[in-house]
């Protein structure tokens, strides 16, 4: 099973994908929060390891909806920290899944390439066992150069450690050269926001969570203040392209109610970056030097 | 030729959306209009239905929230002091201890500014107490017994917060800033050293600096047109349910104690 599927659509999808794309107001940047692949599986007395790779082989039709309706950028929840409370055979499991999908990813990077897209492993990754950080830095760094669709997939993540970790970049500048070094009037929230692992990508216009649930379990909380959150009752696995359309269509209707705020909350952080120099040469270097951090981490990781 | 098909057939669909959503308005403010008047005759009769209505509520329930949080949107039009004052009732009556409010409003357009109608706690500049002895005085004469809620326990003063716009990112973003100023100390340097530390450092602090020592919240109220957090508290919020009410409809004890069952219902994981 591919990363982007060859779905096949009836003439009545098409027509309906066409007309929710000719009408304008797409989402940029989706977030899918993939919830209820367990509860499939209990439902369907299959094993929960079958259930999570029913919900992989979902996230490749999803990819290919979304590809179809021009949507730039797809952020999905596949593992948070806190999932590795759960059983030792799960999460081997749930690692041993990753690590086929990942080694997949990599003998078919020509279709990714055709097709643009990027992957990012957005999360913690050195918490993750060897190999696998070997496998997602090597994906990483194989696709850095596409840019069509780019594919966010959040592994060992939690907005919390998102956040510690760009107050910890902040902390970490060093200062070898002291001219160069950050000044404590250039750090707000503008500059933590570009020390995030989501540091490249706009905030997402839609967050979709499936199963039910309507928390957001510490998935981009720094960065959804704007977005418009939409819960579905569906089960991950079993999501279909129209309860996909249906999330997009409330997105249409919902997104023009909040425009106003999103201005403000733009013009707030042109604002920000205005009154603490965002742009001086000294944050810029600042930034870019944290670009080329974690570059080298990734080749460090990909040679291991 | 397929463009321009699909092109009419989206502008069509939009113009039913958009006039069945003016029409479910309408019929929201013709009930809202209508519920307002019943309870404003039913008075008397009113506190002690929710008093009854809230008891069923709890001995049916397993979980209550211990912190609600009401999150009302920057386009919501219907949200006033006298609505919020409503449910600080409802929240007193049921036994939820502590409740804070996050406007997006600007003052302009309805903010609501709670230290209007609650008292200062002696204590903490942050906490506010309510109690509906400071809303009306004719609700004292009701004969409804306020020192007992619906829980049967005996209830002080129901305790809230406002969360303002600066306790959420730019508040992160201040410890930040303190952190770097002191990076050159020890302390600082040995939380570097592990990520866990720093993280429980900054939920330490942030806790201290919003000066209100609760659990995070556990139940959200969105009222808004539009299910979205507005930037509410980024580290805090990780946990909570948030149910949007629509914009424009009446909200009485019986949407509350609905709201209140959907969140028993829900299972909280934390990640297992």
């Amino acid at each position: 099973m591919s990363w982007v599927s060859d779905y096949q659509y009836t003439c009545l999808q098409k027509l309906a994908l066409n007309t929710l794309q000719f009408s304008g107001q797409i989402p940029h940047h989706i977030a899918f929060v993939m919830d209820g692949n367990r509860r499939f599986a209990r439902s369907k007395h299959i094993d929960k390891i079958e259930g999570h790779s029913r919900g992989f082989s979902k996230l490749a039709d999803v990819l290919r909806w979304c590809l179809d309706l021009g949507i730039r950028e797809v952020t999905t929840f596949a593992f948070s920290i806190e999932n590795f409370k759960r059983s030792s055979d799960e999460v081997e499991g749930l690692f041993n899944l990753a690590r086929d999908k990942f080694a997949q990813l990599l003998k078919e990077t020509d279709r990714l390439d055709e097709h643009g897209i990027r992957i990012r492993v957005l999360g913690n990754i050195e918490l993750l066992p060897a190999d696998l950080q070997r496998l997602i830095a090597s994906a990483m760094l194989r696709t850095e150069h596409n840019d069509k669709l780019f594919l966010n997939v959040a592994f060992a993540y939690t907005s919390r450690d998102e956040i510690t970790q760009a107050v910890e970049s902040v902390l970490h500048a060093t200062n070898e050269n002291d001219d160069d070094g950050l000044l404590p009037t250039d750090i707000n929230e503008r500059l933590l926001e570009a020390c995030l692992y989501t540091r490249h990508s706009p905030p997402p216009d839609l967050v979709f969570r499936t199963s039910g649930e309507t928390r957001l379990s510490d998935f981009m909380m720094w960065q959804i203040k704007s977005s418009v959150l939409y819960f579905t009752e569906v089960l991950w696995p079993q999501i279909t392209i129209w309860n996909f359309m249906a999330g997009i269509s409330a997105y249409k209707r919902d997104s023009s109610r909040i425009d106003d705020f999103r201005r403000e909350q733009r013009l707030h952080s042109a604002q920000l970056a205005k009154t603490s120099d965002f742009y001086s040469l000294r944050v810029q270097k600042f930034l870019h030097k944290l670009d080329a951090n974690r570059r080298k981490l990734l080749i460090a990781l990909a040679s291991n | 030729m397929m463009q321009l098909l699909c092109l009419w057939i989206g502008q069509l669909l939009l113009m039913l959306v958009a006039s069945y959503e003016l029409l479910q308005q309408l019929c929201r403010r013709l009930q809202a209009f209508a519920h307002r008047s019943y309870d404003y005759w039913q008075c008397d009769q009113q506190q002690q239905n929710n008093r009854l209505l809230f008891e069923r509520t709890i001995r049916e329930l397993e979980k209550l929230p211990k912190h609600l949080v009401l999150v009302i949107g920057s386009d919501e039009r219907y949200v006033n002091a006298s609505q919020v004052q409503r449910i600080f009732g409802y929240a007193r009556l049921v036994g939820i201890p502590y409740v804070s409010v996050y406007d997006a409003r600007s003052p302009q357009h309805g903010y609501v500014d709670i230290s209007q109608f609650c008292r200062q706690s002696a204590s903490n500049n942050r906490i506010y107490l309510w109690s509906p002895q400071q809303q009306k005085q004719q609700k004292e004469q009701n004969g409804f017994n306020k020192t007992i809620n619906a829980n049967g326990r005996t209830c002080t003063e129901l305790q809230v917060f406002q969360i303002r716009a600066t306790d959420g990112h730019a508040l992160i973003a201040q410890m930040c800033r303190e952190l770097y100023v002191n990076r050159g100390t020890a302390e600082v340097q040995t939380l570097l050293a592990k990520r866990e530390l720093l993280s429980e450092k900054l939920d330490e602090r942030l806790n201290k600096q919003l000066g209100f020592p609760v659990p995070e919240p556990e139940l959200g109220i969105v009222f808004s047109a539009v299910t979205c957090t507005f930037g509410l508290l980024p580290w805090h919020a990780r946990f909570t349910e948030f149910h949007t009410h629509p914009s424009g409809r009446h909200f009485d004890a019986q949407c509350f104690a609905q709201l209140l069952y959907k969140y028993a219902r829900c299972e909280q994981r934390w990640g297992k």
